[in-house]
């Protein structure tokens, strides 16, 4: 053959190459070019209770096939709670995919938009099946509709042979408390195994200890509550042995740790209670009665207030007003406490006050006859005043307003003083008294003061009087002289006479009025304005009336006390006690032999009352060194402390497929509810104070969604005007915890063609059923072009040495 | 498309270089050198160029193909594939001059499907995108009118927006969340129709037992103007018994209106607005009432009085003989058992009422809202309750389980409590556990339930706030009343690959050449053969 005849042979060889090879790209053969080669979507189940080894295996199983297969390109798209991007290779764990939560719908979704903007030949799912949100089923019709084959790699974990069943703990515990929380096994429990808790908060303080199992499953394990807040609780079970984990439960539960209950304490007496509550670890902010104003708009700090032998002279009105009204509508708890100055005495009788409590102060006893004697301060400094109208003469008024409210059986007399004392009307007959008094009394404001004359005769006055109850009312707005005050203290005493004192104006000597007038049998009250003398003497003398049982009271339990079931039998008697009748709504649990309350409850509104009218100090001695004396004191305290669930609001939080759903109820009392007026915040796990929008989805009812909500732990705080409302929810997926195995529905859905079994020689069989070809291999284009091109030179060229010299030589001669 | 692979289309002149034919020569034989000076040629071929090989035409041609298949050239594809996406939100059922939205919206898109033949048409809606309704005909529509407002619509999904179809939406406008469609993407052509812009409509009612008074229903509505004008509707809730309420509410447009009402114990109520409106079906709305019935409970005469008390207080329950038959669930307290497997709260009391030492505990499976508060000190308990497999203790106090919901059917709550001893605190403690004993035999809410039907906040639209799938929104009160056909998007044109045809050619260029090649081999074969003869 000549050497034309070889080269033509050579070229058409080449020519034939470059036909199969572009043949074999027309019939989509693939080479080198990924492109061209088949995909297929592997659905990866990233999941709790899919094992990941088990999953990784599956995925190696698919690779293999897929190289097997003329090296299919594999893409993995992993999933738990929701879906990863699709990606050429399996990743490593990503908190991101929310693998407490299994949904397949999502990720099959998320495979079918892959497949809708590059077809894949077919998806391999490994998996469980066990969604725990979503629709498998739709999904899975959504992709036989869409054309992609879907094979089903079935991967499940096996159910552990002792699990933990279940973990009972307590919601609430006040710090310092012991938590215990009990641990109880299910599965074979021959033996016995190690169970493991940790309790971790917020801010990362975490404690960790464990118990091992009793014959019966149960294991008990205890902390402290170290620090205020939600706590979560992890509980795993172990072999002892080997330390192997037998089962988890992640954020099995949280507890929720609150403060030492906080109180505000007014005290208007000693304050046994007071030190008693602080030894017992109670947190008290304990304050003067007469600072209570302060307060007022401090309420909400507090779980409950004490009121300690305090009037309501102390407080001004809005205070009373706050404090009624956190009772009522926050559910503070408010325990009151008799004393001198308490009850009707303390002008409880038709107050604010007494509208909340489980006792109504009795009205004076006008029954019992007294005898009065006024001792009215005629020195000069009483004649100062304006408008015309001086001390002496507020004095005079208040005197005659006073006298017009006694009784016929009463008895009164008048005295009036400077250096000296002059009787103006001898101790008689009220009516006859009050006729006297409101005639010209003749007197002039002038001179200097000395009270103790005055007092000696005034006293002497009462000392000639056979009634019952014999008061002192004296008036006076100066420096008491320097005549000894034990004395007159002590015949005071000595004559049982009440001394009120009547202190007018800046300068008057109110510290030596007090010691004069004594602890418990007087009373000193300033008057600042003297136009305020005639209320507040009138007053007064009402409040010095009202009863009080005194004397050896025997005392006996009519019911159970709230915190204390059963009856205790040997309380001590009391040595006094405001007389008080109770609301019917109330319950008397202690009471006097003559059937008056002592200790009496109540619920008002959301609130919780307690009157203990014999007080818990002076007039019960006995009870202070009593066996029972703590546990009546701190339940006294802790039963008050307590507020009914729901506070102001009722605030319910549940779990929906797809996120949190918050309902408040607001009491019909507070009307119709009011989105603008209710916020709802909430600390995610991922964020802290973001709010919620509400609806009025119902009667009394407003609603707010949080959508996308994950596993972790959730703070809603619900705010209206009346109050707020804190909620802890622990969202879990304990369907995905406490899971095993595959779901039984997957042969269903084999039945029903939505999908195959995993067949590893089938993986791109169904090739071609999409509607979009396959690329054609572009590395085959383009051999065959290179074979072709060479087909054509072979013809078209002599390609030898020579040739290639003699042209070489030839360009050169032209570039010359 | 890659068009960097063109610039292979500059070998085609170096081809045609390859097959040059250059001058024709001849070889003419002499016996000496001097004779050469006389030999003498053929002038008509003497000195001219030979023409090329015409076999560089199609090797040019093949090399081209193959370039512009490498490039991988795309043209415009004919828009024959079509998806019809259907609003079928509830405003489509709007009475418009011919017809529904639905029906004159669907028979549009049919007219101009009619006008270009050959045509893949299917239809789907926004409430099921999931599910192919097929083409679009007689039965389609009628599927679609009785399905529409039965589902909330949304756009359709990313995975079914598939590039080689044209994507038409079918809708009214009122819902401007309908046209945000994923990836940016968005139809293709806009049919709307919606001239009808007046429509008052019931969007919710809820119902719930009166705090007040158990035996009363409070209603509440929200009434929606989902419209361009002030409406003023007479609201009438009818019951079993007859008309039970009338109010007349106006309202503004695109704001709703809530109507409170309180209604006696009935099974069933309904409302409606009149006078009604071009969308009939949002004028009236039914409730059923069953969930918020008593649950009867056949109580065992043994039962502690505060206990008897509780469930008779309880709203949601009923006091029933023990011996009764229609009842939902038993409160057994020692004398016998759950009859004809009912769910059953048994109380178990064996001995002497004892003071439980220790904290309250809960089961972690009971929701943190659902726990309630009480104080441990005051329970007792008069029975010792063990935890069997797979029971659930609901509540402990300490180490003793006092409340326990035993495994298996029928529903078994048992309690040790001493519910005696609990009356005598007049709290809520034992309501309270009474509640959550029978919420949880029960399996159901019962305390504060509401019964509510609720059609979505834009039911009651029918004023198109979208023109037209144009971007801009209004208020709906400023766009004219109007349908219309918004035309084909051409910023998206479907395209089809020609890469394969294209390389289908260059294959049969290419058979041309092996076969021009291989005749030339055997004619060169031939003349050889000849030679050597």
């Amino acid at each position: 053959m000549s050497g034309v005849g070889s080269r033509t042979l050579l070229a058409l060889a080449l020519q034939l190459a470059a036909l199969l090879a572009l043949s074999a790209a027309l019939l989509g053969a693939s080479w080198l070019d990924a492109r061209s080669k088949p995909r297929v979507l592997v659905v990866v189940d990233r999941s709790q209770s899919v094992p990941r080894a088990a999953a990784d295996k599956a995925i190696a199983d698919v690779m293999q096939a897929a190289k097997a297969d003329r090296g299919l390109d594999v893409q993995v798209l992993e999933f738990a709670g929701r879906p990863a991007p699709p990606s050429p290779r399996a990743s490593e764990p990503a908190a991101d995919l929310d693998p407490s939560v299994t949904n397949i719908e999502a990720a099959l979704e998320a495979a079918l938009t892959a497949h809708a903007k590059t077809p894949f030949a077919s998806a391999v799912v490994i998996s469980d099946g066990l969604e725990t949100v979503g629709d498998t089923a739709r999904a899975l019709g959504a992709v036989r509709e869409a054309r992609l084959p879907v094979q089903w790699i079935p991967v499940g974990r096996e159910p552990p042979q002792t699990r933990i069943e279940e973990v009972v703990v307590p919601d609430r515990v006040r710090l310092g408390q012991k938590v215990r929380l009990t641990v109880r096994l299910a599965g074979q429990l021959g033996s016995t195994f190690r169970v493991k808790a940790s309790m971790r908060t917020a801010g990362g303080d975490t404690q960790s200890s464990s118990a091992p199992s009793s014959g019966a499953g149960l294991a008990t394990i205890e902390f402290d509550a170290r620090s205020v807040g939600a706590v979560l609780v992890d509980v795993a079970l172990e072999d002892p042995v080997s330390g192997r984990v037998l089962d988890a439960m992640p954020d099995a539960a949280v507890i929720d740790v609150a403060p030492r209950a906080g109180i505000l304490y007014a005290q208007g007496a000693t304050g046994a209670l007071a030190r008693s509550l602080a030894q017992g670890g109670w947190s008290l902010n304990v304050v003067p009665a007469a600072r209570l104003d302060a307060h007022a708009d401090g309420l909400d700090r507090y779980q409950a207030v004490v009121l300690e032998d305090v009037a309501v002279s102390d407080a001004g009105p809005r205070f009373w007003s706050a404090l009624v009204d956190a009772v009522d509508r926050r559910g503070l708890g408010l325990m009151v406490l008799g004393g001198e100055r308490s009850f009707a005495r303390g002008g409880y009788r038709e107050s604010a006050l007494e509208s909340v409590l489980p006792v109504l102060s009795e009205p004076a006893a006008l029954d019992q006859p007294v005898a009065i004697m006024f001792a009215v301060d005629k020195s000069g400094s009483m004649g100062q005043g304006s408008g015309g109208v001086d001390r002496f003469a507020l004095a005079q008024r208040a005197v005659i307003e006073t006298a017009r409210g006694l009784t016929a059986r009463d008895s009164l007399g008048l005295v009036v003083f400077d250096v000296l004392p002059r009787v103006l009307i001898p101790l008689g007959p009220s009516s006859v008294g009050t006729l006297a008094l409101e005639r010209d009394w003749q007197v002039r404001p002038n001179g200097g003061t000395k009270l103790a004359p005055a007092l000696e005769a005034a006293i002497g006055e009462l000392e000639r009087a056979n009634a019952s109850r014999r008061m002192l009312i004296v008036v006076t707005d100066g420096f008491v002289d320097g005549a000894p005050l034990e004395p007159l203290r002590a015949r005071l005493d000595r004559s049982r006479i009440e001394m009120i004192a009547l202190a007018v104006g800046p300068d008057a000597d109110v510290s030596a009025l007090e010691r004069l007038a004594g602890v418990g049998a007087g009373l000193v009250l300033r008057v600042n304005e003297a136009a305020e003398l005639p209320v507040v003497m009138r007053a007064g003398v009402e409040r010095r009336r009202a009863r009080i049982e005194r004397g050896t009271i025997t005392v006996e339990q009519r019911q159970a006390l709230p915190f204390a079931p059963g009856t205790w039998k040997d309380w001590p008697a009391v040595a006094a006690h405001a007389v008080t009748r109770s609301r019917p709504d109330a319950a008397v649990a202690v009471q006097s032999q003559r059937g008056e309350p002592l200790i009496a409850f109540r619920r008002s509104g959301l609130g919780r009352v307690v009157a203990v009218t014999s007080g818990l100090g002076p007039w019960t001695p006995q009870w202070l060194s009593w066996r029972e004396w703590p546990q009546l004191a701190g339940g006294l305290a802790a039963w008050v402390s307590g507020t009914a669930r729901g506070g102001a609001l009722g605030l319910s939080v549940s779990d929906l497929p797809g996120g949190l759903q918050i309902e408040v109820d607001v009491p019909s009392a507070a009307g119709q509810p009011d989105a603008g007026n209710l916020s709802v915040a909430v600390d995610t796990p991922a964020a802290k104070g973001r709010l919620l929008g509400t609806e009025h989805i119902g009667p009394g009812r407003l609603r707010a969604v949080l959508p996308d909500a994950g596993a972790g732990l959730y703070t809603f705080v619900a705010s209206t005007p009346l109050g707020t409302q804190r909620q802890l929810h622990l969202r879990r997926h304990r369907g995905e915890s406490e899971s095993w195995g595959v779901n039984p529905e997957l042969s269903a859905w084999t039945t029903a063609g939505l999908v195959s079994a995993w067949t590893p020689g089938e993986l791109a069989k169904r090739r071609g059923v999409n509607e979009e070809p396959t690329p054609v291999d572009r590395t085959l284009i383009g051999l065959a072009l290179a074979l072709f091109l060479s087909g054509v030179l072979v013809d078209r060229t002599r390609l030898t040495l020579a040739g290639v010299r003699e042209t070489l030589g030839r360009m050169r001669m032209r570039a010359r | 498309m890659s068009p960097m692979w063109l610039l292979g289309l500059l070998l085609v002149p170096v081809i045609r270089w390859l097959h040059r034919g250059g001058r024709h020569r001849r070889t003419v034989f002499v016996s000496s050198l001097s004779l050469w000076r006389g030999s003498a040629i053929s002038t008509p071929a003497a000195g001219e160029r030979r023409p090329p090989d015409p076999a560089w035409r199609h090797r040019a041609l093949m090399t081209a193909l193959i370039f512009v298949a490498l490039a991988e050239p795309q043209l415009p594809l004919q828009r024959s594939r079509i998806t019809l996406w259907v609003d079928d939100s509830l405003s489509m059922q709007t009475r418009e001059t011919q017809g529904t939205r639905l029906v004159q919206v669907l028979g549009q898109a049919r007219r101009l499907l009619s006008e270009a033949d050959n045509q893949d048409v299917e239809v789907r809606s926004l409430g099921d995108p999931w599910h192919s309704l097929g083409a679009l005909g007689d039965g389609t529509v009628a599927a679609l009118s009785a399905s529409a407002g039965l589902r909330e619509p949304a756009p359709p999904p990313g995975a079914l927006l598939r590039r080689d179809r044209s994507h038409w939406l079918l809708t009214d406008g009122a819902d401007a969340a309908l046209l945000d469609w994923p990836g940016g993407r968005h139809p293709d052509r806009v049919i709307e129709v919606a001239s009808v812009t007046r429509n008052a409509g019931l969007e919710r009612i809820s119902a719930r037992r009166s705090a007040s008074d158990p035996e009363r229903i409070d209603l509440l509505l929200k009434i929606t103007n989902g419209g361009t004008d002030v409406e003023t509707r007479e609201v009438v809730i009818g019951t079993d018994a007859g008309e039970a309420a009338r109010s007349t509410q106006r309202i503004e447009p695109g704001t709703s209106a809530l109507v409170s009402a309180s209604i006696g114990a009935t099974t069933r109520v309904r409302v409606r607005l009149e006078p009604g409106d071009a969308l009939v079906e949002d004028d009236s709305i039914d409730l059923d009432l069953t969930p918020l019935r008593r649950r009867r409970v056949a109580t065992d005469s043994k039962c502690p009085v505060a206990l008897v008390a509780a469930v008779a207080a309880h709203p949601a329950l009923a006091v029933a003989p023990d011996n009764a038959a229609d009842v939902d669930t038993t409160l057994d307290c020692g004398t016998g058992g759950s009859a004809d497997g009912r769910a059953t709260i048994r109380v178990v009391a064996d001995r002497v009422p004892t003071r439980l030492a220790g904290p309250l505990q809960w089961s972690s499976s009971v929701a943190e809202s659902s726990r309630i508060r009480l104080d441990a000190e005051a329970l007792q308990a008069a029975s010792a309750l063990h935890a069997r497999h797979a029971d659930v203790v609901l509540l402990a106090v300490g180490d003793a389980p006092v409340i326990v919901r035993r495994a298996g059917a029928p529903s078994l709550i048992e309690t040790s409590l001493d519910f005696g001893s609990m009356g005598i605190t007049r709290g809520p403690e034992v309501p309270l556990l009474v509640n959550l004993m029978f919420e949880s035999v029960l399996g159901e809410h019962l305390l504060d339930r509401i019964a509510i039907v609720d059609r979505g906040p834009t039911s009651a639209r029918v004023a198109p706030v979208v023109r037209g799938g144009a971007a801009a929104q209004s208020l709906p009160g400023r766009l004219p009343a109007a349908s219309g056909v918004t035309p084909a998007a051409d910023d998206l044109p479907l395209l089809r690959s020609w890469t394969w045809p294209t390389l289908a050619i260059a294959l049969a260029v290419l058979l041309w050449e092996v076969v021009s090649l291989g005749r030339q081999w055997v004619r060169l074969s031939g003349n050889a053969g000849a030679a050597l003869e």
